[in-house]
């Protein structure tokens, strides 16, 4: 028995193969760009040959994120956060409080120990503190998201960069380059400013022990840090923190294979 | 008769009821009446009906605008007389109609220049600028009624003798305008309309009790209570919240949802987002969601627990205003829609906070975690605007609705296996 779970952001397109024990099999990433069904494929694709096993042999597929109605061969599908509060149980069993910052979202969720969602809160209109702000100020960095990831925020000495609104952050970010301040530590106030703003929706729907930060931006080290520091209080977090929306999906999946 | 038809009746009426407010205002017959403008938080519109005036309601204008779909026409000309991008957008486009380009022409009638502009200043601060600046315009006479806010349950008495006064000193105003003689026994029968339509009205609301609750008290309650702010202190208003509470009954023995099947009952709060309003409601009846309750259809008339009636015409008007719900201070509201979604049996709450309004909004947030963390009621904020469709953004809102609602069902599923277990 074999279920796959495919979560279809804004950015990137992760899939997740798991067997009937929960154990992961396989997994594959790819860039969405425009079209959502061609991303869906590839990423299957990659997952399906991590996990030696072919498409046939998969049980039940669930599909999530903003695609999760588009995918021809998933039968089922759910919201986003449902599956990031379910995948950050998996990983971190004791999570009661979940970060997921995506491509163009960022939410906070309050989870019970089963990983059923409490409560939540997203960003209001702007993306600041998105992946996609991110890569904003990576292009005007002339840098990489991979170059991001080697930032130590504690070794950097944070400039203040505005968390209202990505276009007045890109300014200041300017502003700082033109006054021949360090990147590093224009970078460590772009951290510091996602953190805040992190924090402040985590405080929203409440803290709770323990603190987990999933999605693409918490593969970034920088903000993870800067989150801990911001909440005076530790966060899980890991490099396969962009993988749990597709973790949960596939856990979701095995779960309604049993009720079938 | 079939469901589907007891809604049309009640629709229809309330929409020919609108539409022969507008006509009347400009109709020939009543040229020789004065208008007076005034707000509706805390409105006392009849006490203005017995001097025969004709009331203009900007922020009755500024809907309609928004459901003629020409709001964001209306919000640029306003704009362009100098009002910035994070201003009221009622404000916006009601100046916009009046004093921009369509000069009070709009598809839904031409709405007369004021004689006197009463701003009853009543849980909106905003008014206050809004009604200086049509009076500047217009050149006329500006009054204000300053409603304080509810420090405790209920207006003290010196709230409530300050707010009387006010009132009082309006008569020999409204006299000399009008040049029509006050006349304390037209407005005791004109009160007592409103307290007939008031009980109807209250009796209506608890409609939503019953499962299925047989009537949507946000996105059919905004239709159901346009009588209620227009045609205040009249037969017509008593005679349609009859004809409501008939279909109520109907709609009742039917077993008649909204929403085909109801599967969640929900508590709304806050004001709808008019240009998107269809789409908004489409989003929560797809999930069966019936808003059993709603805070805004109380704005006209909180109603409940009004201490003063018709025989005191004057305490009766300044308790009226002054119990006015956006007039509430934030505890009472909590306790307010506490109670609403206790004595309702609600799944969850809806908050829908404005982003051009503030004095509406604010506390919206801490409502939510109060309820969501402290109360243990579900709840969902949601964040658009009132006039201003570029505040709405569609894949948002439907992606935090669509998870609330999948949430809701994923508890209630799992509770069902552990009581089968």
């Amino acid at each position: 028995m074999l279920a796959c779970g495919i979560d279809i952001g804004s950015a990137q397109t992760k899939c997740v193969i798991m067997d009937g024990n929960a154990i992961l099999q396989g997994r594959g990433i790819v860039h969405t760009g425009a079209n959502q069904q061609r991303a869906a494929r590839h990423a299957l694709k990659a997952a399906l040959r991590e996990a030696g096993v072919e498409e046939y042999d998969l049980s039940i597929t669930l599909s999530t994120g903003y695609g999760r109605h588009s995918i021809p061969f998933s039968q089922k599908s759910e919201t986003v956060t449902i599956c990031h509060a379910r995948g950050s149980i998996y990983r971190y069993p004791e999570t009661r409080t979940v970060l997921d910052a995506g491509g163009q979202e960022m939410t906070a969720i309050r989870v019970d120990a089963e990983g059923n969602v409490l409560d939540f809160a997203m960003n209001d209109k702007c993306t600041a503190g998105t992946g996609r702000f991110l890569e904003s100020i990576a292009d005007l960095l002339n840098m990489s998201m991979k170059d991001f990831r080697g930032i130590k925020y504690h070794e950097t000495d944070p400039l203040f960069v505005s968390n209202a609104c990505s276009v007045f952050a890109e300014q200041e970010v300017i502003n700082y380059l033109e006054g021949g301040k360090e990147v590093e530590d224009i970078l460590g106030g772009v951290f510091e400013g996602i953190a805040e703003r992190g924090a402040s929706l985590l405080r929203r729907v409440g803290l709770e022990d323990e603190i987990t930060f999933t999605g693409g931006v918490s593969h970034i080290s920088g903000v993870s840090s800067a989150l801990e520091l911001v909440l005076e209080h530790k966060v899980n977090s890991g490099i396969d923190g962009v993988y749990v929306g597709a973790l949960g999906a596939a856990l979701l999946a095995l779960d309604q294979s049993k009720h079938r | 008769m079939k469901a589907a038809q007891i809604e049309d009746r009640a629709r229809m009426m309330s929409r020919l009821l609108v539409e022969r407010y507008y006509r009347e205002l400009d109709a020939p017959e009543f040229s020789d009446r004065k208008v007076v403008y005034l707000f509706t938080s805390g409105g006392i519109g009849e006490f203005f009906r017995t001097f025969n005036f004709r009331i203009v309601l900007p922020e009755i204008n500024a809907v309609h605008c928004a459901r003629a779909k020409i709001s964001r026409e209306m919000i640029r000309y306003g704009e362009a007389l100098g009002h910035i991008n994070e201003m009221c957008t009622y404000v916006k486009s009601d100046l916009g109609l009046m004093v921009g380009p369509p000069k009070g022409n709009a598809p839904f009638g031409k709405i007369p220049p004021p004689d006197l502009v009463v701003i009853n200043h009543c849980g909106c601060s905003t008014y206050i600028k809004w009604g200086e600046a049509l009076a500047r315009e217009f050149n006329c006479p500006v009054q204000i009624i300053d409603v304080p806010f509810l420090s405790e349950d209920r207006p003290t008495e010196s709230e409530h003798k300050y707010v009387k006064g006010q009132i009082e000193e309006l008569i020999p105003v409204c006299e000399e305008v009008s040049g029509t003689r006050f006349d304390p026994d037209r407005l005791q029968d004109v009160l007592k309309l409103t307290e007939e339509a008031i009980s109807l009205w209250l009796k209506l609301l608890q409609y939503g009790k019953k499962r299925p609750s047989p009537f949507d008290s946000y996105f059919e309650g905004v239709v159901y209570m346009a009588p209620m702010t227009i045609w205040r202190g009249t037969s017509e208003a008593v005679e349609y919240y009859e004809l409501l509470i008939e279909q109520m009954e109907q709609r009742l023995a039917a077993s008649y949802s909204p929403v085909g099947e109801e599967r969640f009952r929900l508590v709304f709060e806050g004001s709808p987002p008019w240009p998107t309003f269809t789409r908004f409601k489409t989003m929560f009846e797809r999930w069966g969601a019936v808003a059993v309750a709603s805070t805004y259809i109380r704005v006209v008339c909180a109603c409940e627990g009004l201490t003063w009636g018709p025989d005191n015409p004057m305490d009766y008007l300044a308790d009226l205003a002054a119990q006015s719900f956006y007039n509430w201070n934030h505890l009472k509201k909590i306790n307010f829609i506490e109670n609403l979604a206790k004595d309702y049996e609600v799944d969850g709450i809806v908050a829908h906070s404005v982003r051009s309004c503030r004095p509406i909004s604010i506390g919206q947030l801490d409502l939510r975690k109060y309820f969501a963390t402290e109360a243990g009621i579900p709840t969902l904020f949601l964040d658009s605007d009132i006039a201003d469709p570029r505040f709405f953004s569609s894949s948002q809102i439907r992606k935090r609705v669509n998870t609330f609602f999948e949430a809701l069902d994923k508890r209630r599923k799992r509770a069902a296996e552990v009581k089968k277990a």
